[in-house]
């Protein structure tokens, strides 16, 4: 078997929503050669082809695979998260095996946009995290050339729902 | 050590694998599921998981997060029956079933005024799926059969049954407890819609092991609240499965070695087993019947039961002949009513009981002849 597993090492409530579960894990073997492929079967992935990570969902959950780790939003309970590991695991697998009859895509095709980050930014302009704009803050984010901790105003709890959407998007781009 | 020969009460021996699972359990692992922070937590939940994987791959359920764990088959029937019934409601049930079915319908009758209709059967226990349906009223909320009689051995046709309460969308709960790990089962095929199960029988496990595979889509409330492990602040039992249903901290020592035995059934081959078991059940029943002055109760063929016999000899009382066989010639049986006081009164057997024999995968066609000739010696003896 090409990926033989993949451990869960970390799993722990979501941020704004208690009865949902955010977790981790670790892969026994560097699929990095094979996110293009990946990228390519699942139709709506994103794959950011500079970290290399691949963000797809399932259903409500959000799942990022990176070269040799696993990050997944929004799951409902540990026996959802196996559940969810088996089934990324065959996916891996599957693809690897039918590589030969899949063309890898190494572009992103779908990716967020500054506009659907600033959306959910406080937009009161107030240059703390070191730009002019919320605006500018957002392409910035976009990129991955700024943390989203710069943004105090998203960590008071008046803001708490729409970090966890900025988080979600940030996820998709791998940057979580 | 003894012939043993009363696997239909818990299977013995377990395989060694079982042995080992739960010893590697409480060596290297040793810590609960449910959302913990540490590595070593994370390995419990991945144990309960794959354990839960290994029973819907058994049973033939593609969703394993509706593979519940409970104490036995008891505490699981006792969630169903409960979680399922309401006031005024009418139950049909087999007139086979182990107390675990029939004390709780008793008690939900009291409580609740509920009607059962019991389906009646042949002495053999054979059941006619077409009478089910000659049962069913408006108010039927529920249809319950064992798949298997701990008596008798009888295998019921729950598939035909399934079918006719799919006709009328009632729920078609079967208690596998004695087929569980012996007999092919297929949850969809089979039409069955919540299937219990016991660990500590057929599948292996150590006692303390058991549950229900949900199949279905109705409304069923838990039978306790308790903590589940995650969200915790939230203040009522959560409505996803499998934590719905399992409140407190889980049997994860059990489940462990329930995780190996399950393990053997499915490398071993469930039909496998099924073949070489039947073999067996064809050859007690041709020694059995060389007896004279001994009878045996229900089917006599082994194409009908599951590894199960009753049988009285003439003269001598159940008890008189379960002792004996214990203390003159180390063969382990049971006698009496085997918690399944109507089966006795189909059977004819209600004052009297039965000597009951019920062989496992481990047995041998030796263990037989020991029990037939022990059985000769005492009836020469008497
Ligand atoms: C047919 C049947 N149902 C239910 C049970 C109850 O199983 P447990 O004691 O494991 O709850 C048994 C066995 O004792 C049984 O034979």
């Amino acid at each position: 078997m090409y990926l033989d597993e993949i451990f869960i090492t970390y799993m722990q409530s979501c941020i704004a929503d208690s009865k949902k579960i955010r977790f981790k894990g670790k892969l026994s073997t560097d699929i990095g050669e094979v996110l293009p492929y990946i990228n390519r079967v699942i139709k709506n992935a994103i794959f950011n082809k500079n970290i290399p990570s691949l963000t797809f969902t399932k259903e409500f959950r959000i799942i990022t695979l990176y070269k040799d780790s696993i990050a997944v939003s929004k799951a409902i309970n540990e026996t959802d998260a196996y559940e969810i590991i088996d089934m990324v695991k065959d996916l891996i697998n599957n693809t690897y095996n039918n590589k030969d009859n899949i063309q890898p895509l190494y572009e992103m095709r779908t990716k967020p946009t500054a506009i659907e980050l600033y959306n959910h930014l406080p937009k009161i302009n107030c240059k703390r995290c070191g730009e002019s704009t919320c605006m500018a803050f957002a392409s910035k984010l976009l990129m991955g050339q700024k943390n989203i901790k710069k943004c105090s105003h998203l960590f008071t709890t008046e803001f708490k729902p729409q970090l966890e959407r900025i988080k979600d998007l940030l996820q998709m781009m791998g940057y979580f | 050590m003894g012939v043993y020969l009363d696997n239909a009460a818990t299977s013995y021996p377990k395989p060694p694998e079982v042995v080992n699972g739960i010893v590697n359990y409480m060596n290297n692992i040793g810590t609960t599921s449910g959302r913990g922070a540490y590595r070593k937590a994370l390995e419990a939940d991945r144990l309960v998981y794959k354990t839960r994987k290994l029973i819907a791959k058994l049973f033939k359920q593609e969703k394993t997060s509706n593979v519940i764990f409970a104490t036995n088959a008891t505490e699981a029937i006792n969630t169903i029956i409960k979680g399922i019934v309401k006031k005024g409601d009418h139950v049909i049930t087999s007139s086979l079933e182990h107390n675990a079915v029939w004390r709780c319908l008793k008690t939900v009758e009291k409580e609740k005024k509920i009607t059962i209709s019991t389906v009646p059967c042949t002495k053999e226990g054979y059941t006619d799926p077409k009478d089910v349906e000659k049962y069913i009223r408006k108010n039927t909320s529920l249809i319950i059969f064992n798949h298997a009689s701990n008596v008798i051995g009888t295998i019921q046709p729950i598939r035909k049954i399934g079918e006719i309460a799919k006709k009328y969308d009632i729920p078609f709960v079967v208690d596998a407890a004695q087929t569980a790990g012996i007999y092919p089962i297929d949850i969809n095929k089979d039409n069955i819609d919540i299937l219990t199960f016991t660990g500590h029988k057929s599948l292996f496990g150590p006692t303390g092991t058991g549950g229900f595979i949900l199949n279905w889509n109705g409304n069923l409330t838990p039978l306790k609240e308790g903590g589940t492990g995650g969200d915790s602040s939230y203040e009522y039992q959560p409505d996803y499965l499998p934590n719905k249903f399992e409140a407190g901290t889980l049997n994860i020592c059990g489940i462990a070695g329930l995780k190996e035995g399950l393990e053997y059934i499915l490398n071993t081959g469930i039909n496998n087993i099924f073949e070489k078991e039947k073999k067996l059940i064809a050859y007690t029943l041709n020694r059995l019947m060389e007896i004279d002055k001994l009878t045996i109760y229900g089917p006599k063929d082994p194409e009908k039961i599951v590894g199960v016999v009753s049988f009285n000899i003439e003269g001598l009382s159940a008890e008189e002949v379960a002792y004996r066989l214990d203390s003159d010639y180390g063969i382990m049986v049971r006698s009496g009513l085997h918690c399944a006081p109507t089966a006795h009164s189909i059977i004819g057997t209600k004052n009297t009981g039965t000597v009951r024999i019920s062989i496992g995968y481990f047995n041998t066609k030796k263990d037989i002849d020991l029990l037939v000739n022990a059985l000769k010696e005492i009836i020469k003896l008497n």
